[in-house]
């Protein structure tokens, strides 16, 4: 976001990439630029033809004076077709593709070369920019009105724009978008630009600052370093620590590289000192400290019953149900009468606070809060067509919607601007290895107001954990949970 | 009575999860703040979802 695009023509600064991209489509000065590079190129490009052609009609002519061969003025004429073929492919090259390439220059011979494009199934269409929403003056300086009253204490609520049908402009595909009632008060293709949905090597890629970290799905808390004060703990100090990660690290037999790094990671450190080691320093008893350190580790885990990453900052709550159990050989009147069957040790977190905490992501600027209909229109004349893409463009969150806007509200919130929290649940056993049986049943929660393009990538980790359901084993006497 | 009791437990944690705070804000809506700082009525509302038999 912190990243000042400037326009190559009028020197212009855009801090919003949508607006950058809009800019550069309509930009005189760059497109004056870019015609008169162009046209300085065909007249470079023209004169290095010509150039060429008196040279070619001067050697021919030299030929013709003496001994006429025509193996040699052909061979020439090849390579001079194949020169020329460089030329426009290099040409091709220079001029974006978007435009079309100025006339190649025309053969030795005079007649016009061929016009080389790149095959249509080479061709690479880039996604369009996502339709523009346009908001009317009178409904901008409404929205306005909050953002001015922001240094206030008590936070404003946003007016609820009248319930008209808004439709955007149209993009480059020719799709526009349906708002069922007015214009969305965010609209986040805002912060839409190339790199969002393309990973192109030759595309410049912004720094995704909306990136989220694996351990951001069990919570936020363990955003915080572990370590306390003593960073290299069970050491007693940094210079034990670089030599004992060199020692256990690397190769176990001594080689140059070895005592190259021993040198330049160890020795030469900055944290390195020679007075870290006592008279009494022996590798076996730290050796020995961090075999020790391991197992008490592990065992503090079980005992305290705060095996990392179930913080309860982070909403994580031990719980425990309790179920009715069927007893063979007796009736009871009732399930409520039935033993019941304590479980324990659930670990789970509220949806709600979930929820929540994943609408204060930075990832949150990406979410659709307004849902709409995505409609394509082939011509004029042709009916429109509705495209189904994202949660957020079907009918089930547009139609949950209308029913909100429908009923009238009660309660404190009534006020507010109502928006929908698309939350979908997800749940599998995994199997954590490959031979065995050891498995876990978690629970996870995704928000439909992302995009499913982000949802659906591993790397962005959008999977809220929610709950681990501990699993039934039976025996042929009895049955156990865990 | 594996299948049963596999069963029963699922629902039992679904019991544990659909708390009041979430069944509240399902009809009434949660006031939150969003990147804009402006206060909105947030409505919690299942997609879908999609597991396995928690009796299998």
């Amino acid at each position: 976001m912190g990243n000042l695009s400037r326009c190559p023509g009028c020197k212009q600064g855009f801090l919003n990439g949508r607006a950058y991209s809009v800019h550069l489509t309509c930009c005189k000065t760059l497109g004056s630029a870019t015609d008169s590079a162009l046209k300085k190129h065909k007249i470079l490009a023209a004169k290095k033809a010509k150039a060429k052609r008196l040279e070619f009609a001067a050697r021919k002519a030299l030929a013709a004076q003496r001994l006429p061969n025509p193996t040699v003025s052909g061979s020439q004429e090849l390579l001079d077709s194949d020169d020329q073929h460089m030329d426009t492919d290099i040409n091709v090259n220079d001029v974006p593709p978007a435009q079309n390439s100025p006339s190649p220059p025309p053969r030795p011979s005079g007649r016009p070369n061929r016009r080389i494009r790149l095959p249509l199934r080479y061709r690479d269409e880039l996604p369009p920019n996502p339709p523009i929403v346009s908001v009317p003056k009178e409904l901008v300086e409404y929205d306005d009105e909050p953002v001015q009253s922001m240094g206030h204490a008590t936070p404003e609520s946003i007016p609820i724009h009248e319930a008209t049908q808004f439709c955007t402009e149209t993009n480059t595909f020719g799709i526009y978008r349906k708002y069922a009632f007015g214009p969305p008060t965010i609209n986040p293709d805002e912060s839409f630009t190339l790199s969002s949905v393309s990973d192109s090597v030759s595309i410049a890629q912004d720094p995704d600052s909306s990136k989220s970290s694996w351990w951001s799905s069990f919570g936020s808390s363990t955003l915080e370093p572990v370590g306390n004060s003593n960073n290299f703990a069970p050491f007693l100090n940094h210079s034990t620590f670089l030599l004992m990660s060199w020692y256990y690290n690397g190769s176990s037999t001594k080689s140059y590289a070895e005592v190259d790094k021993l040198i330049h990671n160890v020795i030469r450190h900055e944290d390195f000192k020679a007075s870290d080691f006592g008279a009494s320093f022996s590798t076996a008893r730290e050796a020995e400290r961090m075999d020790k350190d391991q197992p008490s580790k592990s065992s503090a885990k079980s005992e305290k019953s705060h095996p990392l990453p179930f913080k309860p900052e982070d909403g994580w709550i031990q719980a425990s149900v309790s179920i009715p159990v069927p007893c063979d050989g007796f009736i009871f009147k009732s399930e409520q009468d039935a033993p019941r069957f304590v479980v324990n040790g659930i670990w789970y977190r509220k949806p709600l606070e979930v929820i929540k905490l994943a609408f204060s992501e930075p990832a949150v600027e990406k979410f659709h809060i307004t849902p709409f209909k995505e409609y394509w229109k082939p011509s004029k004349d042709e009916p429109e067509e509705r495209i189904y893409s994202e949660t957020f463009t079907g009918d089930v969150f547009n139609e949950e919607y209308e029913i909100l806007h429908a009923t009238s509200r009660e309660g404190p919130n009534s006020k507010l601007e109502a928006f929908i929290a698309g939350i979908m649940f997800y749940s599998d056993t995994t199997h954590l290895t490959s031979f065995g049986t050891a498995c876990l049943y978690p629970m996870y929660m995704y928000v439909g107001n992302q995009s499913q393009y982000t949802r659906a990538k591993p790397s962005e980790f959008t999977a809220h954990h929610i709950a681990y359901i501990p699993k039934v084993f039976i025996h042929t006497d009895y049955f156990f949970i865990f | 009575m594996l299948t049963h009791l596999r069963r029963e437990l699922a629902h039992a944690i679904w019991q544990l999860l659909l708390d009041e705070d979430l069944m509240r804000a399902y009809t009434e809506g949660e006031a939150m703040k969003l990147f804009d700082e402006n206060m909105r009525a947030m409505f919690p509302r299942f997609l879908l979802y999609s597991a396995d038999y928690p009796e299998k």
